[in-house]
């Protein structure tokens, strides 16, 4: 399975995964969704694996970005680029570093 | 049988949540781990619903290696390495079902017939088998690879995976299945020293279990080992160290009993609160648990020291500089100082005291015993006190184990008595509920482990009907 692992210091990526999770966190209740509902939608066949994203545990799978996207009624674009910084933070500052936040928030 | 039952302040479990015994289970298998060398972390959480789940995570990049939850009443294991999540009723033949479709470990009977795997030592497989099988197994091992610069590399990782009855096996290299064997063996033996305070002895055990091995192809190492009932040496035991200990003991059948964990939790149902057991024991020349690795070349090496040597450093900061600031602490990398660090980590700097009057000081010091703080002590006549002594055999496994229980004592204590203090002075930690006064002495339990080198961690504990004012407020 490909975990595109984050070299980086583990403090800062766990608070980075933690950020991400209550992103996801507002975004689920956001769209009125509980975690088991959620779930059902992406396809997980156990609903606390969301819960662990949330707490900052994990990171969601590339190949399940446009499925999380359209549960939580977002693009596939616009989702990733706001998972991005906090997942591949390194990747993220190459790509959009020179780039104004009205630019990086298109892409 | 003189058996002292001491109630802490703690609030019944969630329904739902993981009971305690799960807990110690989860936490146990993260010990052998971290004990065997392998880096992890753990983490829990109840969903929106409330069920609850468990993490086991790499250390080094936070990924989950395996989560395990409990759903609807049913368990579930999920995890990268397999791919798919697999639920059921009973705990133990959902990880005996995926041990089986997922080897890491291959058990090989040699009449052929089936291996029993011990319930503490097949969970530490497990998350062992997922922890190697998503590759890149640098762990704490990293040093122990450049130790072994023959072993042969594959890209990207020492492990080697390879289909196997169409799930995929990995077979691992000398270091790695010494990793495998320490976490396994400490899995064990922490087990079985807890198992021995029962009368019944009856759970299988791992009668042998051989381990492909890579470097040296047909070589196995084989963790032997024996029942408890065949073993009597299985097992840790404490010996009285205090004239309160031996004179308990003199006087009540509990001389025959073995140490247990001294802070066994179980759920006092009349009181519907956790409880704190702490049994009397009086046993000299105490024997050591005996793993043997039949195999030479991994023959299960004591790696305790490569793993908490950043917290520990950190602590012999903290601890110089308390010194610095009047305190009687010196710095040193002694076991207790090590495995104090390694359990409380930053939190220790928050229980550190050095502000104790002399008459608060000797308080404390007259719980603690003899060897503790320098010999000044005199310990209560009706006190619940025990000593473990680290086994002086040469054992790695013994020691390895002695150490575990060690840690899980501080933890639960920790867990137990969130605002305790601690008292140190030079190799000795001495972690005490700050409700202990003159008055309440009597009724104070507590527990030490002195290890190998002379140091010393004291757990000094008071059921919740003694509490009244802290101590220093």
């Amino acid at each position: 399975m490909y975990t595109n692992p984050q070299k980086r210091n583990a403090n800062d990526t766990l608070e980075l995964r933690r950020e991400a999770g209550r992103w996801l966190k507002e975004c689920r209740e956001a769209k009125g969704l509980s975690q088991r509902q959620l779930a059902d939608m992406i396809g997980t066949e156990y609903y606390t694996f969301i819960s662990q994203l949330e707490t900052g545990r994990g990171r969601i799978p590339p190949d399940k970005y446009k499925v999380w996207a359209e549960a939580l009624g977002m693009g596939a674009r616009e989702f990733v680029l706001a998972l991005l910084p906090f997942y591949d933070p390194v990747t993220y500052e190459i790509l959009f570093s020179e780039l104004s936040d009205g630019e990086r928030a298109t892409g | 049988m003189s058996v002292n039952i001491v109630s802490f302040f703690r609030p019944a479990p969630q329904s739902r949540d993981w009971n305690n015994q799960e807990l110690a289970e989860f936490y146990r298998v993260e010990a052998s781990m971290i004990r065997g060398g392998v880096s992890v972390e753990t983490d829990r959480g109840l969903s929106d619903e409330g069920d609850p789940w468990f993490v086991f995570c790499r250390a080094d990049t936070g990924d989950v290696i395996i989560h395990f939850a409990r759903i609807d009443g049913d368990y579930v294991v999920a995890s990268p390495a397999f791919d798919s999540c697999v639920r059921g009723r009973h705990f133990r033949p959902l990880i005996e079902s995926l041990i089986e479709s997922h080897p890491l470990i291959v058990p090989k009977a040699k009449d052929g017939g089936k291996f029993f795997i011990h319930p503490a030592a097949l969970l530490v497989a497990l998350v062992t088998t997922c922890f190697f099988k998503l590759g890149q197994s640098d762990a704490v091992a990293g040093e122990l690879k450049s130790a072994h610069p023959t072993t042969p590399a594959t890209t990207g990782s020492s492990v080697q995976k390879e289909a196997r009855g169409g799930a995929l096996a990995v077979r691992l290299d000398e270091r790695e299945t010494t990793i495998v064997l320490a976490a396994i063996a400490a899995a064990v033996a922490w087990s079985q020293t807890e198992d021995a305070s029962g009368p019944a002895h009856s759970a299988p055990l791992i009668s042998g279990a051989e381990f492909s091995n890579q470097g040296a192809a047909g070589a196995v190492a084989s963790l032997s080992h024996a029942s408890l009932d065949n073993a009597p040496g299985a097992q840790f035991q404490a010996h009285a160290s205090n004239d309160v200990s031996a004179a308990d003991a003199a006087g009540a059948d509990a001389a025959s009993l073995p140490l247990v964990a001294p802070l066994t939790r179980l759920v006092d149902p009349a009181h519907n609160q956790i409880a704190i057991a702490q049994k009397v024991t009086a046993v000299d020349n105490p024997p050591v648990v005996s793993h043997e690795a039949a195999a030479a070349p991994v023959e299960a090496p004591f790696v305790h020291v490569a793993v908490p040597v950043a917290i520990a450093e950190a602590l012999n900061q903290t601890v110089a500089a308390y010194a610095n600031a009047g305190g009687n602490g010196t710095a040193t990398n002694s076991y207790a100082t090590q495995e104090v660090g390694l359990v409380l980590g930053g939190s220790l700097r928050t229980h550190l005291v050095n502000d104790l009057s002399g008459s608060e000081q000797q308080l404390v010091l007259s719980v603690a015993p003899a060897q503790a703080a320098g010999g000044a002590s005199s310990a209560p006549a009706d006190a619940s006190h025990t000593t473990a002594t680290a086994p002086t055999t040469a054992s790695a496994s013994a020691l390895t184990a002695f150490i575990a229980e060690a840690d899980l004592a501080i933890s639960q204590f920790a867990a137990a008595v969130p605002n305790f203090q601690i008292l140190h002075s030079g190799n000795d930690f001495i972690l005490y509920d700050p409700h202990l006064t003159p008055a309440n002495l009597m009724s104070a339990a507590q527990e030490t482990f002195a290890f190998p080198d002379g140091s010393i961690v004291s757990l000094i504990g008071l059921p919740t009907s003694a509490h009244a004012a802290p101590i220093g407020s």
